[in-house]
């Protein structure tokens, strides 16, 4: 027994070299974060959790980190509505015939590696970029010169509009010849951002210093430490421990824990993507519009969010959540009005007519088909929720959910009724591709999670003659009016807007979400 | 003894083959277009152009009947050649050689520490049957083993990072990253292990021999040290065999939430980017782990019982 005593004695040693060894590596950390915290005329580390991984470095592949953190900028940038807005170019201006975009570039910009930001240095990088981006396969461009070193010409094929909204894009970033190889291939992101790329470790971190020569406001913090955590509860934690001021892109049910909580503050931004129905428009029932508008009233809107979302979120109105730019304002939500439901059903000649709360036409009982897929957590409570509502209003539905893979193959046959699916908005800043696939006729042709089948010549003229429009204001009147006419012709249901929740700590001020996580503007943030 | 040795080996191969012919059509024969599924994540779009796919396809060789297809890609792997991720642009075999480190280092602490603390445990509550160690062996079994590692591991960050400050909530700077991974894998480890340790010693303890050595005048000491413990460790040892290879593959929660860049992740973002190539890679390495683990486990049993010698040949 005597060993055994031993044994316990010798375990009880190594716990606690281990916990004295933890401790002891540990200081080190500690003292580093206090720093970090509480020396503000010291060097100021702000760090971040982020789920959101560079698969590579090069900006011109994967462009969102560089553009997110700082290091790396564009000719356009995208504002927190959502709308391009001058970057590293001034302004800009095309020929008449669409075809040639002429960008002035913003003086005194030098790289990180202190070279000129030139026309000539920024047609090298957009060629290069070009090449290695698959960003702009749809962009099509002939010709790249620098007329004088602050002047850049872009000769397209054909007028194309939508050039500025997609120079925003993290792939079309600045970078100094410096940056890659002979053989073309990345050696480190040299841009002009109001942060310096410092170094990455693929999965864990990406870290970049302050840029004390940046064009701009230079930045409040020294360096950022930008961790990749892909579990929510772990960048939560980092956010309880200290170890990081900010994380982003919490869900809901993490992100309420911190509302009512003193020391943080919870951030949160509708973006552009939208929850939403389609309906099947060539088949019976949905080939009426009011039928249509009968599901629209008879959705509570409100209590979707309430009772799945967790208290998060707006209710649908049209295409583009109100607090971005390109939202029709005016629109407003469907009353939920199950009464005004059963009217409009009554109308198109659908009537409970055996007392079993369902409605029937020509004897047969109103019953469809919704589908959904599992990878997008919300989507089947929200359809049980739903399908609850509009048993209400007397339609009866069925609910199919598969992965998305699958409910897609359903979809392509239009075997379904009602699809209910989450649609991302603005890949590109620009209303024009969402229009074109999803609204415009020969978009909705074909399978796209649009307006299914359904076509409005008033919508095409509109989409078609906001192409070829360059005032700002008056192109946002077109999409204004198609968002509306979609809306009364509820090819669709919209229900609600996908909201982005960060978190930050009083430690910090100065953070802003951002609508399409563009940038997370960290040179305003500053420690207080 | 060396004819052992080899005659295991051998086995190897047609398991391998097996594997191979598995790992092949799982991936080409898992829903969905893999070409259309890359331009997605390429192009950024949720309808890449049929013109694009078909290039695509082409590209990836998803144009060649299954059979060829399976040929070209064996040479192909025993060549070490698993291809490229469409994702980062690196080789597999350079990706899986990233992560394979972290992986390492956790199951092989939590597999020490399940070790140290769970095989003790077990002896001494089988010595000391229905004592008070035995029934907090039977507790902390019970806990360990139903408490769900995401569970466990936000429960000792709470404690250990957010109250005691004293270690890191997650990354991998260093070994202090380490300890509450490999902690929270251990745990369920340790509660099977000191379960199993204990019957099996009780087992061995009823044994003839046993009885004959204490017939001899061997005092209890010894018995338990020279006879039974070694004797009870067979079934300990299959056990921790097994779970060895599944702690490369099942510690994809732990690496997720503690942020380590491991194989477990690796699998996981491949499955969901599908990025085949990658998660090939990574189902024969898990593959070839298990098998190289059973091997020594097995050759672990001629070391421990010399009797299984004899019956094999």
């Amino acid at each position: 027994m005597i060993k055994l005593k031993n044994y316990i004695l010798l375990l009880l040693l190594i716990v606690t070299a281990f916990s004295l060894g933890c401790t002891g590596t540990q200081s080190g950390t500690q003292s580093g974060m206090q720093m970090a915290t509480q020396q503000v005329a010291e060097p100021t580390t702000l760090t971040l959790a982020a789920q959101w991984e560079p698969k590579t470095i090069d900006p011109h592949e994967y462009g969102y980190t560089g553009h997110r953190i700082g290091y790396t900028e564009s000719l356009t940038g995208v504002d927190y509505e959502g709308k391009v807005i001058p970057s590293l170019a001034t302004d800009w201006s095309v020929s008449p015939d669409g075809k040639t975009w002429t960008f002035n570039l913003r003086k005194g910009v030098v790289f990180h590696d202190g070279t000129p930001f030139t026309a000539e240095a920024m047609k090298k990088s957009l060629e290069r970029s070009l090449i290695k981006s698959k960003s702009f396969a749809a962009v099509p461009i002939v010709g790249i010169d620098a007329a004088d070193s602050q002047t850049l010409v872009v000769r397209m094929n054909n007028s194309f509009l939508l050039l500025p909204a997609y120079f925003s894009k993290g792939e079309a970033a600045a970078l100094s010849s410096s940056s890659w190889n002979a053989n073309g291939t990345i050696i480190k992101p040299v841009g002009t951002g109001p942060f310096i790329f410092d170094s990455w470790k693929p999965k864990e971190v990406v870290v970049a210093v302050k840029n004390t020569k940046y064009w701009g406001t230079a930045a409040h913090v020294d360096k950022v430490v930008y961790r990749i955590l892909p579990e929510a509860m772990t960048r939560s934690m980092l956010l309880k421990s200290g170890e990081a001021q900010l994380s982003v892109i919490l869900p809901p049910e993490i992100a309420t824990g911190y509302m009512n909580q003193p020391g943080f503050t919870v951030h949160q931004q509708s973006i552009p993507r939208v929850r939403m129905i389609t309906f099947n428009n060539i088949k019976a029932p949905f080939n009426d519009v009011r039928v249509r508008q009968a599901v629209n009233y008879a959705i509570d809107r409100n209590a979707i969010i309430t009772s799945v979302l967790e208290g998060i979120g707006s209710t649908g109105t049209g295409l583009f959540p109100p607090d971005t730019y390109w939202a029709n304002k005016s629109i407003t939500t469907w009353p939920y009005n199950p009464e005004k439901a059963r009217q409009l059903l009554e109308e198109a000649g659908w009537k409970d007519t055996n007392g079993d709360g369902i409605v029937e036409k020509d004897g047969k009982p109103f019953k469809v088909k919704l589908l959904t897929y599992s990878e997008r957590a919300e989507l089947p409570p929200i359809a049980e929720v739903m399908q609850q509502q509009l048993k209400n209003a007397g339609m009866d539905i069925e609910i199919t959910v598969g992965t998305s893979s699958a409910t897609e193959g359903i979809f392509k046959t239009g075997e379904y009724d009602m699809y209910l699916v989450g649609r991302g908005l603005l890949f590109t800043p620009d209303p024009d591709e969402i229009m074109m696939t999803d609204y415009h006729s020969s978009g909705t042709s074909k399978n796209v999670y649009g307006a299914f089948r359904w076509n409005n010549s008033r919508v095409d003229s509109l989409i078609e003659q906001a192409r070829t429009t360059q005032d700002l204001s008056a192109r946002k009147a077109m999409y204004d009016e198609v968002q509306a006419i979609v809306v009364e012709e509820a090819p669709v249901a919209y229900l609600n807007y996908y909201v982005n929740l960060d978190v930050s700590t009083d430690k910090i001020e100065g953070y802003r979400s951002h609508t399409n996580e563009y940038s997370y503007h960290l040179e305003n943030v500053k420690f207080v | 003894m060396q004819a052992i040795v080899i005659h295991r080996i051998l086995q190897i191969i047609p398991v391998l083959i097996g594997i191979s012919i598995i790992t092949f059509l799982l991936v080409s024969l898992a829903p969905g277009d893999p070409a259309e599924i890359s331009l997605r994540a390429i192009l950024d779009t949720d309808s890449p152009s049929p013109e694009s796919i078909s290039l695509m396809r082409a590209e990836m060789g998803l144009d060649q009947p299954l059979h060829i297809r399976y040929f070209i890609w064996l040479s192909r792997v025993v060549q070490g050649d698993l291809g490229y991720s469409y994702l980062t642009h690196k080789s597999t075999v350079y990706e899986i050689l990233y992560a394979l480190p972290t992986t390492f280092i956790l199951a092989v602490s939590a597999m020490a520490i399940s070790i140290i603390i769970g095989i003790p445990l077990g002896i001494a509550a089988a010595i000391k049957q229905n004592g008070i160690l035995d029934h907090f062996c039977r507790f902390f079994s019970i806990i360990g083993n139903s408490t769900p590692e995401f569970f466990m591991a936000i429960v000792l960050l709470l404690i250990f990072s957010i109250e005691l400050k004293i270690l890191p909530v997650a990354g991998s700077g260093g070994f202090q990253y380490f300890i509450l991974p490999s902690v929270v894998l251990a745990i369920g480890l340790i509660a099977i292990t000191s379960r199993i340790m204990r019957t099996s010693m009780l087992d061995v303890l009823e044994e003839n021999y046993i009885l004959t050595a204490r017939s001899k005048g061997l005092d209890r000491k010894t018995i338990i040290s020279k006879h039974a413990i070694k004797n009870a460790m067979l079934p300990v040892l299959t056990y921790m065999g097994t779970q060895f290879g599944w702690l490369f593959g099942g510690a994809v929660i732990v690496e997720s939430i503690f942020a380590l860049p491991g194989l477990g992740r690796l699998t996981v973002d491949a499955v969901n980017t599908r990025d085949i190539m990658i998660l090939q890679g990574c189902m024969i390495t898990f593959a070839i782990i298990f098998v190289v683990i059973n091997l020594l486990v097995d050759l672990s049993y001629i070391y421990l019982n010399p009797a299984i010698k004899y019956e094999e040949v």
